[in-house]
């Protein structure tokens, strides 16, 4: 420690006071050693969450309802996927564009996965089986009017509500459905032996190799549907906000019986199974959660913040507003160091002189010893 | 931040050096701001003495961590994890890795915040760290989806509303393995690299930032990060700011 004129001052690009030898490799070296023994140890008592992923042949059989519900809804293209505007169809039929006046990124990009669940979800899938009467079905649907389609779904859906339903079957009261129970009943069938989950792994976008990509891992087609379940969770059946406040955070017990009407949604609010211990919907903090009693990505509650309130809790532009406001708050976290007044909070918090209490201490020590000296 | 080549350009001509020449030009930059005793230093101020310190090195290992675990499971592929013990049992590896990299990362934010770790121009210090950290975040969101198990099926067709909201949508497709699993396995984790990297060339740049001065002391001190007519040059190899 010299003395004499003040040696550094606090904007130098670099310390000029006293150094100690310091073996950086070895903190890097240490430092290693404890991540390992942390993350191994975690890892032997804990081990990770890894719920098996739900299949069509799962929601077919415990949610037939719900399943044959939804298969209807994207029948005569109803459902959530069918009227979603891009980047799935070029413009929204069910008003669900997101935007704010002029700005609206969905609306700029247009159409871009494009997805016709009639096409994609049911055509697509029946005509490999083959079968002539669901060959004739389909080109029945195909050739009928609209308003002769909607006299059949109305029908239908009103035939579904007193219909019998089993573990994947459903006995529908005789009635003019035209070729509609014929498809739902084709395509619970391909659903409950698992037939429905590959067709629809196919990529079937691309029609120059002149059917399906036999090599693609896309499943777009297949959760989309699956977030049609219950209305894209907005059904009867579905159960509401504030389900917490009832419920442990485990439940041992399915949420619906069999053929309940939102299979989908109440898997993961309601803890439908024991493995599945989280709530993960997005009035409840969401993707920040984790199945079981796992930490989830925790880091992430600076963005899901902005859903539990306001436009982003209520809002049909929630997405967007949770996306702007993270990106507002986002700037001057990245652009502290220039800002007036904000980087000056940790001068004015003084939390600084507890994480350099020793070093503080030295300088008053010194101070006291030699008033007129520097450090 | 700039190397200044111009008035730099009579001591290239004397070293026989073409001016103009932008590997030489790169070479004197890198001289001047990271000499060996700077870029691989043996000794440290005294006032680095805490524990505090240790969450950027224990972030970077963790980083380390990610990587090494990360590659084992994309070369095993997620039927290897989801099927064997040891396969799960690295997939737990590569979950705890992330878990104690973004807390180690929270702390050594708080720490810096607290110390005002920007001062002295180190603010493109604190950038290029909270740009690892911002790539770090979409990282971890991906690894998310890329697990292929429940807990994806959910978070991508959930979290897919986001993105389709600032026109995203197929850009970052969460719902596809194909297109979620180029970001995660590569550009993402290059990303964070890549901001780590800089992150730590410039903190070996310009040091750990000292103490704020003691009241009382005759130490001046400036809250603001430098600009290089602030810096004290001379003396010191370290007297210099960017």
């Amino acid at each position: 420690m010299s003395r004499g004129p003040a040696p550094w001052k606090s904007s130098d690009v670099a310390w000029r006071g006293g150094k100690r030898p310091y073996d950086l490799l070895k903190e890097v070296l240490i430092s290693g050693i404890v991540v390992g023994v942390l993350v191994i140890g975690l890892s032997l008592l804990f081990a990770s969450p890894d719920p098996k992923a739900v299949t069509f042949a799962e929601w077919s059989t415990q949610g037939t309802e719900d399943f044959v519900t939804t298969t209807v809804s994207e029948i005569d293209q109803s459902s959530l996927s069918a009227t979603y505007g891009p980047p799935y169809q070029s413009t929204a039929q069910n008003g669900s564009t997101q935007g704010f006046g002029p700005l609206s990124p969905e609306k700029w990009f247009g159409e871009q996965i494009p997805i016709d669940t009639w096409q994609n979800y049911v055509v697509f899938p029946l005509t490999s089986l083959g079968e002539p009467s669901v060959d004739a079905a389909i080109k029945q649907w195909d050739g009928a009017d609209a308003a002769t389609q909607s006299g059949w779904v109305t029908t239908y859906q009103t035939a579904v509500t007193t219909a019998t339903f089993g573990e994947g079957t459903v006995t529908v009261p005789s009635g003019d459905y035209g070729p509609l129970d014929t498809l739902v009943q084709a395509q619970l069938g391909m659903a409950t032996t698992g037939a429905l989950d590959a067709a629809l792994l196919y990529n079937q976008s691309d029609s120059t190799q002149g059917g399906p990509v036999w090599y693609s891992n896309d499943q777009t087609f297949a959760l989309m549907y699956f977030g049609d379940s219950g209305n894209g969770g907005a059904g009867a059946d579905c159960i509401s906000p504030g389900r917490l406040a009832s419920r442990t955070h485990v439940a041992q017990v399915p949420a619906t019986p069999p053929g309940g009407g939102c299979w989908y949604y109440n898997l993961s609010v309601d803890n439908s199974a024991p493995r599945f211990g989280g709530y993960l919907a997005g009035d409840t903090w969401g993707i920040t959660n984790e199945v079981g009693n796992f930490p989830g990505p925790w880091w992430l509650v600076p963005y899901t913040v902005w859903y539990q309130f306001g436009p982003g809790l209520n809002g049909s532009s929630a997405d967007l507003f949770a996306m702007i406001a993270t990106a507002l708050v986002s700037l001057p976290f990245l652009f502290l160091p220039w800002i007036p007044g904000l980087r000056n909070i940790p001068k004015l918090t003084r939390v600084y002189r507890l994480m350099w209490g020793d070093y503080y201490h030295l300088v008053e020590r010194e101070q006291h010893q030699t008033p007129a000296g520097g450090v | 931040m700039s190397a200044q080549p111009d008035k730099e350009a009579p001591a290239a001509e004397a070293q026989g050096v073409e001016p103009g020449n932008w590997m030489a030009d790169l070479r004197r930059y890198a001289t001047k701001y990271w000499p060996y005793d700077r870029l691989l230093p043996s000794d440290e101020p005294v006032y680095v003495s805490k524990l505090f310190y240790m969450f950027g090195s224990l972030a970077l290992m963790s980083f380390v961590s990610l990587i090494i675990t990360g590659v084992i499971l994309v070369f095993r592929g997620p039927f290897w994890w989801h099927t064997s013990e040891f396969g799960l049992f690295f997939n737990s590896l590569h979950f705890w890795s992330v878990q104690v990299f973004f807390f180690c990362i929270f702390v050594h934010f708080g720490s810096s915040f607290f110390t005002a770790a920007w001062r002295g121009g180190r603010g493109f210090t604190w950038m290029f760290g909270a740009l690892t950290f911002f790539v770090a975040i979409l990282t971890g969101l991906t690894g998310y989806v890329v697990q292929s198990n429940y807990g994806a099926q959910w978070i991508g067709q959930q979290a897919k509303d986001a993105m389709n909201a600032v026109g995203l949508g197929k850009a970052l497709n969460l719902m596809s393995f194909d297109n979620v699993g180029g970001w995660h396995f590569v550009l993402l984790p290059l990303g964070v690299a890549f901001f780590l990297a800089l992150h730590l060339l410039w903190v070996r740049r310009h040091g750990v930032v000292p103490p704020f001065p003691a009241e009382g002391t005759d130490l001046e001190g400036a809250d603001e990060p430098a600009g290089p007519s602030k810096a004290q040059g001379g003396s010191s190899t370290r007297g210099q700011d960017a």
